[in-house]
C-alpha cells in the first residue's frame, strides 16, 4: 500500500491504495477512524509512507502542544521528535478500541514532562517579535502590541506548575472538552474544572499589573 | 470570560517548522525503531535458551572453578568471608576512613580481589598464594597504578585507577 502526502497535512492527506495499479485516490481526514486504523497497521508493519502520513496529521497539534507547554521553540522540537519516535516506538502498544488522538496526546504530555525533567531554560519568545516587526508600516504598532501580550501571556503560562499548564494547554491550544483532557492527564473531569479555575485565577492575578 | 479569549488568542495552534520531518528522521537513523514487544520478548527468550544450551555442552568438557561473591561494606565481615572461603588473611582496618568504601569480594581459584572505591575511584586488591620460597618481599610498583609485595606467604596486589590514589587506597589496611 502507498500513502500519498498531500500539501496541507494539518488536517487531511491523501491516500493512494496500490497493488500493482492504481485503484483508488482520496481526500481523507485525521478524523476518519477507519483511515487512522489503516495507517497505523501500516505503521506497526514497518511501513515508511505510512509513518510520514501520520506524522503529516498530527505534527501540527504535537508541535503546538509542546511549543505551548514549554513556551521555547528549540524545547518544543525536541518535545515533538521525542513524541514522534515514541510513537513509532510504541504503536504496537496502541489498542484500536481506544481513541487514536488521546492516546497520541497523552504520547506529547509525558514528552513535555520528560523535558521539563531535563532541567530545559526557557527562553523568550523571539520569533512573534521579529514577525511582527518585519510586517507592513500600518500594522507594527499593532501587531506589536498583540504580539506583547501573546507574549506575556505565553510567558506566564510557561512558569504555572506543570498540572496547571497542561489543561491549559490542551483547553485552549487543542479545544478539548473536559472530559477529553481527563483522559489524557488521567484525572476526572471534576479535576480538571479544578485545575483551570486554579490557573485562570493564577493568570489573572499575575496578568493584572499589565491591565 | 476576557482572560479565555486571551488565552485562546495567545496560545493558538502553530503550523510545526519544516524542519520538524528532517529531524524525526535523522534521530530514527540515529535511534533504530523499536521492534513489538513480542518479538523482544521471544528474542530475549531465544538468547536465554541459547546461553542454557551452550552452558550445558560445555559444562562436561570443561568445568569452570567456582566464583563465590560477597557483597559486603562491613570490614569485618568481609574479613571473615575471605578467611573462610579462602583461607587467606587479609588485614583490613576494623574501622575504614569516610574515602574507603568498600563494595565487596570475589574469590575463585585460590585467590581473591577485593573491590572497593579509594576516593572516587575504583580500586582494587588481589590476594593469592605466594610462591614457594617467598615469605616476605618488599612493596614494587609496577607502572605507578600497581603495586605488589608477599607478606606472610600471601601475595598482595594493589591496582588503582589513577597513581594518584596509591596513598588513598593504602588506607584499606593501614593507618593514616
Amino acid at each position: 500500500m502507498l500513502w500519498k502526502t498531500g500539501k496541507d497535512f494539518s488536517r487531511s492527506f491523501v491516500q493512494t491504495k496500490d497493488h500493482g495499479a492504481v485503484t483508488s485516490s482520496m481526500v481523507l481526514d485525521a478524523n476518519d477512524r477507519d483511515v487512522i486504523e489503516a495507517i497505523i497497521d501500516g505503521c506497526r508493519r514497518g511501513d515508511a509512507d505510512a509513518f510520514r502520513a501520520l506524522f503529516e496529521a498530527y505534527k501540527d497539534r504535537v508541535y503546538s502542544i509542546a511549543l505551548r507547554y514549554s513556551g521555547n521553540p528549540a524545547a518544543a522540537m525536541d518535545i515533538a521528535q521525542d513524541t514522534f519516535l515514541k510513537l513509532l516506538s510504541r504503536i504496537g502498544d496502541y489498542r484500536s478500541e481506544a481513541s487514536f488522538d488521546s492516546w497520541l496526546y497523552r504520547l506529547v504530555v509525558n514528552s513535555c514532562i520528560d523535558d521539563q525533567r531535563r532541567g530545559r531554560r526557557m527562553a523568550p519568545f523571539l520569533d512573534g517579535l521579529i514577525d511582527a516587526v518585519c510586517a507592513p508600516a500600518e500594522s507594527v504598532l499593532h501587531k506589536l502590541m498583540r504580539t506583547e501580550t501573546e507574549q506575556r501571556i505565553q510567558a506566564v503560562v510557561a512558569k504555572l506548575a506543570p498540572e496547571h499548564r497542561i489543561v491549559i494547554v490542551l483547553r485552549y491550544t487543542e479545544g478539548l472538552s473536559y472530559d477529553e483532557i481527563a483522559g489524557i492527564v488521567g484525572c476526572s473531569p471534576g479535576t480538571v474544572a479544578s485545575r483551570l479555575n486554579r490557573a485562570h485565577k493564577i493568570l489573572e492575578r499575575r496578568l493584572s499589573p499589565w491591565k | 470570560m476576557e482572560m479565555k479569549s486571551e488565552l485562546n488568542l495567545a496560545l493558538h495552534p502553530v503550523t510545526a517548522p519544516p524542519e520538524l520531518w528532517e529531524r524525526v528522521q535523522s534521530a530514527r537513523v540515529r535511534r533504530p525503531q523499536t521492534t513489538s514487544r513480542g518479538f523482544v520478548w521471544a528474542m530475549a527468550a531465544t538468547v536465554v535458551l541459547a546461553a542454557v544450551a551452550l552452558s550445558l555442552v560445555r559444562s562436561p568438557a570443561r568445568q569452570d572453578p567456582p566464583l563465590t561473591a560477597f557483597h559486603c561494606q562491613n570490614p569485618a565481615q568481609l574479613r571473615a568471608w575471605v578467611k573462610a572461603n579462602t583461607g587467606f588473611n587479609v588485614p583490613l582496618r576494623a574501622a575504614l576512613p569516610a574515602s574507603i568504601q568498600l563494595i565487596g569480594a570475589r574469590a575463585r581459584e585460590g585467590r581473591v580481589e577485593i573491590a572497593y572505591r579509594a576516593g572516587n575511584r575504583d580500586a582494587t586488591l588481589l590476594v593469592s598464594r605466594a610462591n614457594a620460597g617467598e615469605v616476605s618481599v618488599p612493596h614494587s610498583q609496577v607502572n605507578g597504578k600497581a603495586s605488589s609485595w608477599v607478606m606472610d606467604g600471601q601475595r598482595f596486589t594493589l591496582a588503582c585507577n589513577d597513581s594518584a590514589d596509591f596513598q588513598l587506597a593504602c588506607k584499606l589496611c593501614h593507618l593514616d
